[in-house]
């Protein structure tokens, strides 16, 4: 026997799943118990899907429990990630000491360069032939 | 340290106890684990036959847990985040792995998703053939029809775990059973 059925039928087979699991807000409830007070079809796709809830959960129920030890396991993995987490973070900070003490390597033979003795020779002289100008003395002997 | 399991009381306040986790309270995790451990592993094996990956993916989706205590807003409940995270662990390790992962858009294409009525209801077969039926169908079905009629979750929750629109979770769950029947037929022919 087969059913022609309306596009309402279409709707209120859609709300079947959710009518059997509980979770249809009131309205629809309604609205769905109405409707299969009069229709077969829809009786009979209800008693189909008792029969794949009631199959769900008989599969589900005989299904076994994870061992005893998983929570130990999930715990060791916990620590091993916290391990490499600090020893990566250990590794970055002393990658980033090496690097810019590398830099800083690079950088100390530019301080002997002469330039910077000179400018400081430089600045000094420039200091001390002011201060000669500025002397009481060096205005009598000019 | 070693780390009893003794009780699988419903955790009184879950935010809390998900709060708990995200400062780095050890206990707390092991609470949540009691209350839903038998919920994350039938999900898992419905995705993955082989019990002792399912055990390695609940394992590995409990150090997700740790780790994304913090970024839980309570949005969804518990119990979908949860799933989320579960099955987003099992499609990582099985992609990893190379073991066989249902794709969706083909699976969705083996049967009409217009609904139609059935000549007779799913009822009239035995229990046993039923279930063995239902063992038989691809995790892409069995998943649905677990989320819906045993964790008993909304569409829109179930959609929210799929990462599927609402529409594609009411198809999934009708393909799922017409799946299931089409086992049964093929049984009955089998026996003839």
């Amino acid at each position: 026997m087969t059913y022609q059925l309306s596009h309402y039928d279409e709707h209120i087979l859609d709300l079947l799943p959710a009518y059997l699991n509980g979770r249809l807000d009131i309205t629809n409830i309604e609205r769905v118990r109405a409707h299969l007070a009069r229709c077969e079809a829809c009786q009979l796709e209800l008693s189909s899907w008792q029969a794949v809830q009631g199959t769900a959960q008989a599969v589900v129920a005989s299904a076994p429990l994870p061992s005893l030890n998983i929570m130990n396991q999930v715990l060791a993995k916990i620590d091993a990630q916290e391990v490499q987490t600090q020893q990566r973070k250990r590794r970055s900070i002393s990658r980033s000491a090496a690097h810019l003490w590398l830099v800083f390597k690079r950088q100390i033979p530019l301080i002997h360069k002469s330039i910077w003795i000179d400018r400081r020779r430089h600045i000094h002289g420039t200091r001390n032939s002011n201060a000669r100008q500025e002397h009481p003395l060096n205005h009598t002997h000019s | 340290m070693s780390m009893q399991i003794q009780h699988i009381q419903p955790v009184a306040d879950e935010g809390q106890v998900i709060r708990r986790i995200a400062i780095g309270d050890r206990d707390a995790l092991a609470e949540l684990y009691a209350c839903y451990q038998r919920t994350l592993f039938n999900y898992l094996l419905q995705l993955t036959p082989d019990r002792g990956l399912a055990e390695e993916i609940l394992q590995d989706t409990l150090v997700a847990v740790w780790k994304s205590a913090q970024s839980f807003e309570g949005r969804s409940s518990v119990r979908t985040w949860l799933i989320g995270i579960a099955r987003r662990q099992a499609h990582n390790t099985l992609r990893q792995r190379r073991l066989p992962l249902a794709d969706e858009t083909e699976m969705e294409g083996l049967v009409a998703t217009d609904p139609e009525p059935e000549a007779w209801t799913l009822a009239s077969f035995a229990r046993d053939e039923l279930a063995a039926a239902f063992r038989q169908l691809a995790p892409l079905h069995r998943e649905v029809l677990v989320l819906t009629f045993v964790q008993e979750l909304s569409y829109q929750e179930t959609a929210t775990i799929l990462e599927v629109p609402v529409g594609t979770v009411k198809s999934r769950l009708s393909n799922a059973r017409r799946a299931l029947r089409a086992q049964l037929d093929g049984r009955e022919e089998a026996n003839r």
